[in-house]
C-alpha cells in the first residue's frame, strides 16, 4: 500500500506487515524506518489503528491494576505456620 | 516469635534493605524474616491469586512460599534481588498447584470471580461518576476473569510483567526462559487479553 503526499512518495506498511511488527511497534523497539511506516499505515486503516488502540488499552488497564487486598485470615494462617518455625530455631 | 525484639536500624531513620535482613536471617535472626514477611506477603498473595484465580488456593500458596523462602534462605547467594528469587518460588509454587489441580481436573473453571463489591468504597475518591465506577469495577473483573483464561506460559509473563510491573530481565529470571522468550509470550498474551476484552474497551 502506497500513499502520496505532498507530491512525495512515502512508503507504508500494509496489514500483514503491521501484524510481524507490532510487538516491537507497541515496545517502542521497532526500527525508525519502520515506525514511520506504521504510523502513515494507522492513519490509514481504521481496523488496524482500532487494533492497536484496543491493544494499547489492554495493556494499559493490566499496568494501572492495583493490588488485591489479603484475605481476612490470610495474614494470621501464614503466622500461624511460620511461627512453628520460627520460634524452634530462634 | 518474639514481638519484643525489634530490627537495628542499619542507619537510623532509614528502612533496612532486603539484603540486610537476608543477611540477618542467614545468621538466625528470625525478626528479620518476619520484616521480609510483612513487606511482601501481599505481593505474593497477588502473585499467587492471579495465576490460581482462587483465594483460598493463594493463601495456601502464600504459606507454601514464605515457608520454603524460610527453608532455603541459607542459600540464596545475592546473584538477584531478594524479591526476584522470593518471586521466583510464589511462581512455581502457584504453577504446580495448577498443573496439579488441571491434572486433577475437580475444580470447576466456572468458579466465580472475587467479589469486588466492597473494592470500590477503599478506593480513593477519583472523581468518578457512579458510571465510571461501576465500569472501572466490571473492568476490573473482565480482566482478571480474562488473565485466569490465559494459557499457563503466556498468564505467568503477563501477570509478572504487565501487571505486577517487572522488568523482562527480572520475569526472565523469574521463569528461568530467554529474554526473547519473555517478550514473545508477552505479547502472544496481550493479544490474547485483547480478544477477551475487546468489547468492554
Amino acid at each position: 500500500m502506497k500513499k502520496k503526499k505532498k507530491g512525495t512518495a512515502q512508503k507504508t506498511c500494509d496489514c500483514s506487515e503491521l501484524a510481524d511488527w507490532i510487538a516491537l511497534y507497541i515496545e517502542n523497539e521497532a526500527p525508525s524506518e519502520m515506525r514511520k511506516e506504521i504510523i502513515l499505515h494507522l492513519q490509514t486503516c481504521r481496523s488496524c489503528a482500532t487494533f492497536v488502540r484496543t491493544l494499547r488499552r489492554t495493556i494499559a488497564y493490566c499496568q494501572i491494576e492495583t493490588d488485591w487486598d489479603l484475605p481476612a485470615d490470610a495474614h494470621d494462617r501464614l503466622w500461624q505456620r511460620l511461627k512453628d518455625i520460627l520460634t524452634t530455631e530462634d | 516469635m518474639a514481638e519484643s525484639k525489634s530490627l537495628q536500624l542499619a542507619v537510623p531513620g532509614l528502612p533496612v534493605s532486603d539484603e540486610e535482613l537476608v543477611r540477618r536471617v542467614q545468621k538466625g535472626n528470625s525478626v528479620a524474616f518476619e520484616e521480609l514477611v510483612r513487606r511482601y506477603e501481599r505481593k505474593v498473595y497477588n502473585i499467587a491469586y492471579r495465576i490460581l484465580g482462587n483465594e483460598e488456593e493463594a493463601v495456601e500458596a502464600l504459606q507454601d512460599t514464605f515457608l520454603r523462602a524460610y527453608r532455603f534462605i541459607p542459600r540464596f547467594r545475592f546473584k538477584s534481588s531478594f524479591y526476584t528469587w522470593l518471586y521466583r518460588i510464589a511462581t512455581n509454587v502457584s504453577l504446580t498447584r495448577l498443573r496439579r489441580r488441571k491434572a486433577q481436573e475437580t475444580v470447576s473453571l466456572d468458579e466465580p470471580v472475587k467479589n469486588t463489591d466492597d473494592l470500590v468504597f477503599d478506593l480513593p475518591d477519583t472523581g468518578q461518576t457512579p458510571e465510571q465506577a461501576f465500569q472501572q469495577k466490571r473492568l476490573r473483573e473482565k480482566l482478571q476473569e480474562a488473565v485466569k483464561s490465559l494459557p499457563e506460559d503466556y498468564r505467568a509473563v503477563v501477570i509478572l510483567r504487565d501487571i505486577e510491573g517487572l522488568s523482562n530481565e527480572e520475569v526472565s529470571k523469574i521463569l528461568k526462559i530467554s529474554i526473547p522468550a519473555v517478550k514473545s509470550r508477552l505479547h502472544r498474551g496481550r493479544l490474547a487479553l485483547r480478544e477477551k476484552l475487546v468489547k468492554f474497551l
